[in-house]
């Protein structure tokens, strides 16, 4: 697939203020020479390995395949990268890329935070300032992930307006970039926003299916399963199969807690509507007006009311699936594949295990399911914690509050 | 000296009557024109204030439909008085381009002003504006390269440019620098009518650029100061008109 596409069908684009044009410009330009310059992907595979750990493993679950009975289910694993998730293959290319840039300053949005510790880790690596943008109530969510940032060095910002979640982050980020852009560079954390990023950000995570096409030449690969939030890491793990007829791809969105709009993230075969915001056309949670829906999910990273163009065309000619996956069903997606492999997934990962469990059952044992294990799930334990084990955990938190 | 402004009201806040109550006050106060900023939900131009008021008004149901009825009552108040419809890509773009124009039209707005639909990434917007005869006001920033301001002013019909005096966000003070004034007299020899704006909330400010444009766009302060009239319940028309009054003398 070309590097750089900037619509996918009708998708993409770049539908910014004046203001922010010629800084995406100049990223475009910098973007383009550097993703074929052999310096540079010498210097990110380097990076890569020594830093993020890769490549990361693909682990055949084999005690899950056996109690469930259909098809061979396989793990891979992007939660033993550095600080916990893929968020780190973007964060680390795109830091590269602004310090080829010549920029000293790197800003970037979070949710689940997971994208801004990765962003905090690399600019402490890099020697880049860093400031984080971050709804307050996802601060409140996922707590652990802001302590991390800190630690790096970076600053974290509580964003107030709005719903308090990613969007609003979002909107914060691009503020303080229409100011900044001299010095700084917006690091977005998924394959969304104004070209060229859902390009690069593809481009960054891609490794994780290269790795996979690898590390899986001798599986008859039936099915590909990844969580969608923004959805990078499901168009990374896609990225080397999308121009071939198989395997089935499979996108899995946040159920929530419930069909009604503002209950779920479900875009893509739900309530979506084409729209424009924050830069790019795609599939929004919109009303009729075209102001953005208030989102639920157990997850905050799946908790975003637009996904990637790129992914919204793939869902509409067919390439990818889309299905959906409840906050319970994800809890015990999580609890399933900690009792039988020892690996804990992060809660949007559990949404592509929980998916993963429902589709290896109709298939022949022969086949492969890969799901992408998107993140480790060290971060929502105040999430899964109080969900799956209330009193004592709370007991716990009393007693080390003293 | 003629100290024009173009004065900038939030629909729907502090409620829809209050918001008609400030364009009153506006209106009195002899601002040139009114830019009425339609709420989306996601304003990622706008500074707290701004933002404030429009999650605001959207909180009490604020309907875009609301906002042309607005225009109306403003229309037969002041027939005269120009409307710029201020929005966001989202909205114009949902409730369909072309629709939106003409309803504009049909409303009797002189201009739109929607930032995040700039020439070559505008979905129709500046051809349906040529076709209904409304101004789709571009909005420029004076770090925009001369090369895609000729770009821009070639494939505009407005009479008017909107020129944001610095990057960043709406609200906080903004210095009037030589390039500043450099870049509008540049804009200026296009023959076309500038406006410009974005921290504008002094006398003086408005001094320096007096000389340089035909209209001096003030937005978050006059919203700052609905806020604090609404907030100990006075009476909103006077007062906006006495604090549009004490810039324009
Ligand atoms: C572990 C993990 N998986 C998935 C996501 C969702 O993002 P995306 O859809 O871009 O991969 C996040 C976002 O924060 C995350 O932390």
């Amino acid at each position: 697939m070309k590097k750089y596409n900037n619509f996918f069908g009708r998708f993409g684009g770049r539908y910014v203020a004046e203001v922010l044009r010629e800084p995406l410009r100049e990223l475009e330009d910098a973007y383009k020479k550097y993703i074929v310059d052999t310096d540079f992907i010498d210097e990110l595979n380097k990076f890569a390995k020594d830093f993020i750990g890769r490549p990361t493993p693909l682990l055949f679950a084999e005690n899950s395949t056996n109690q469930i009975g259909g098809g061979q289910i396989y793990i891979k694993l992007e939660g033993l990268a550095n600080t916990g998730a893929h968020k780190i293959n973007n964060a680390v290319g795109q830091a590269l890329l602004a310090k080829r840039m010549g920029k000293t300053r790197v800003i970037a949005e979070t949710g689940a935070g997971q994208h801004g510790v990765a962003t905090a880790a690399a600019c402490a690596r890099l020697g880049l300032e860093c400031v984080i943008y971050m709804g307050a109530e996802d601060i409140r969510r996922q707590h652990p992930n802001v302590y991390w940032m800190e630690l790096y060095g970076a600053k974290v910002v509580s964003v107030e307006s709005g719903s308090k979640t990613l969007k609003d982050a979002v909107n914060e980020a691009l503020r303080d970039w229409s100011g900044s852009f001299n010095n700084t560079h917006y690091i977005i954390g998924s394959a969304l926003g104004p070209s060229p990023y859902p390009d690069m950000v593809r481009e960054f995570q891609s490794v994780i299916g290269r790795e996979v096409k690898e590390q899986a030449k001798d599986l008859d690969i039936a099915v590909m399963v990844a969580c969608v939030g923004g959805g990078s890491n499901a168009i990374g793990f896609f990225e080397p199969f999308l121009e071939m007829n198989t395997p089935r791809l499979v996108g899995v969105e946040a159920g929530g807690k419930g069909s009604g709009l503002g209950e779920n993230a479900i875009r893509m075969t739900d309530s979506g509507k084409d729209g424009i915001v924050q830069g790019y056309k795609s599939k929004f949670l919109i009303d009729s007006d075209g102001q953005l829906s208030e989102t639920h999910s157990i997850s905050a990273g799946l908790d975003y009311p637009g996904i990637g163009p790129q992914l919204a065309n793939l869902g509409e000619i067919g390439r990818v699936e889309f299905t959906s996956i409840n906050d319970n069903e994800a809890l015990e997606a999580l609890k399933f594949f900690a009792r039988n492999e020892g690996v804990i997934f992060a809660m949007e990962s559990s949404h592509a295990g929980a998916a993963a469990i429902k589709i290896a059952k109709g298939l022949p044992k022969n086949r492969a399911i890969i799901v992408n294990m998107s993140g480790r799930g060290d971060k929502d334990i105040f999430i899964s914690a109080k969900a799956l084990d209330e009193k004592p955990w709370k007991e716990f938190l009393m007693e080390e509050s003293k | 000296m003629n100290r024009e402004i173009v004065s900038h009201l939030v629909a729907g806040y502090p409620t829809l009557e209050g918001s008609f109550e400030v364009a009153k006050g506006l209106i009195d106060g002899k601002g040139y024109a009114l830019e009425i900023q339609i709420p989306f939900s996601d304003p990622s131009a706008d500074g707290p204030t701004i933002e404030v008021a429009c999650s605001q008004s959207l909180k009490l149901g604020f309907k875009v439909d609301m906002g042309f009825e607005l225009i109306k009552r403003v229309k037969l108040y002041s027939p005269e008085t120009p409307i710029y419809l201020m929005s966001y890509a989202s909205i114009v773009f949902t409730n369909g381009v072309e629709n939106f124009v003409k309803k504009a039209k049909l409303y009797g707005v002189e201009g739109l002003i929607i930032p995040d639909l700039t020439v070559g990434a505008d979905e129709g917007l500046y051809e349906l504006g040529k076709k209904y005869d409304v101004n789709i006001i571009p909005v420029l920033v004076t770090s925009v390269p001369k090369n895609r301001v000729d770009e821009i002013l070639r494939n505009s019909s407005s009479d008017w440019v909107y020129i944001a005096l610095r990057g960043g966000i709406t609200g906080s003070y903004t210095e009037i620098t030589k390039d500043n004034l450099d870049f509008l007299d540049y804009v200026k020899g296009y023959n076309k009518h500038v406006m410009a704006g974005f921290g504008i909330q002094s006398k003086e400010q408005i001094d320096v650029l007096d000389k340089h444009v035909d209209a001096s766009v003030v937005g978050s302060y006059f919203v700052k100061k609905t806020k604090e009239l609404f907030d100990k319940k006075m009476d909103l028309s006077k007062g906006i008109s006495q604090v549009i009054s004490d810039l324009r003398e």
